[in-house]
């Protein structure tokens, strides 16, 4: 997948369809579509400067009868590495009432949606690890 | 997915209907439409998003510049019509209780 404003539509397509037919409610797949958009369209701004690059993905449902209902996507790009995640946190929505700005949510909403959300320096490029407790997701809405 | 924007005056009021997907693809164009009505002499300005099923953060970050007009200017900025998935955005970014929301 090219991460280009195209291969976001993709994306955001891709993430559809897989959602349909498992019985996920229309919250919980807006939820999955809105983390992957944003964490694509960081890499594809921030990590490939907008000039568009390679992004692999892939996806699993895991867990068993009785326990959480989990799904782990991956995206693996080839933009350079980012060494400390923590620069890229993002706004803090508490500051907004008093000081609202424009920007920086996308990682605020990725941490909010995500039940786990990990980032992987390679040397080549960054994987990320997004974990969605579908189960619990459920029980919220 | 495009977006079609329909903007109404009425008197110092103006309503801007959004239908479409609210992306970093197409908020540029719901921008354009409120840029020029936060150097006009309106006093409330009502985003209706009836027909908007999913906006992502650079939606939200266009429509928080109309929360920073609002604060100059001491007018209104209201959010109308929120979809059940575009609510939950707005809770998620804990955005809910500082954009007036109606509807």
């Amino acid at each position: 997948m090219t991460g280009c404003k195209e291969g976001l539509q993709a994306l955001q397509h891709l993430a559809d369809q897989a959602c349909k037919g498992v019985c996920l409610n229309a919250i919980q797949i807006n939820r999955i579509a809105l983390a992957l958009d944003e964490l694509f369209a960081n890499i594809h701004a921030h990590g490939y400067a907008n000039q568009g690059g390679d992004i692999d993905c892939s996806a699993k449902w895991t867990g068993q009868e009785g326990k959480p209902c989990l799904l782990e996507i991956k995206l693996r790009d080839y933009a350079p590495a980012i060494q400390d995640i923590k620069t890229c946190k993002g706004v803090d929505p508490e500051t907004l009432k008093d000081h609202p700005v424009a920007g920086g949510l996308g990682m605020h909403l990725i941490y909010a949606i995500t039940e786990t959300f990990e980032h992987t320096p390679l040397e080549d490029g960054n994987q990320w690890r997004l974990v969605f407790n579908l189960k619990e997701e459920d029980e919220k809405t | 997915m495009s977006l079609h924007i329909e903007t109404e005056h009425a008197g110092k009021a103006a309503s801007i209907t959004v239908t479409g997907d609210v992306t970093i693809q197409t908020s540029p164009e719901l921008r354009n439409e409120l840029q020029p009505l936060f150097t006009s002499d309106v006093e409330v300005i009502r985003v209706v998003l009836n027909d908007v099923k999913f906006m992502d953060s650079s939606g939200i970050a266009t429509l928080v510049e109309g929360l920073q007009w609002s604060k100059r200017v001491k007018g209104r900025f209201v959010l109308s019509g929120l979809s059940e998935t575009v609510r939950d955005v707005f809770e998620l970014a804990k955005l809910d209780t500082i954009f007036e929301i109606e509807g």
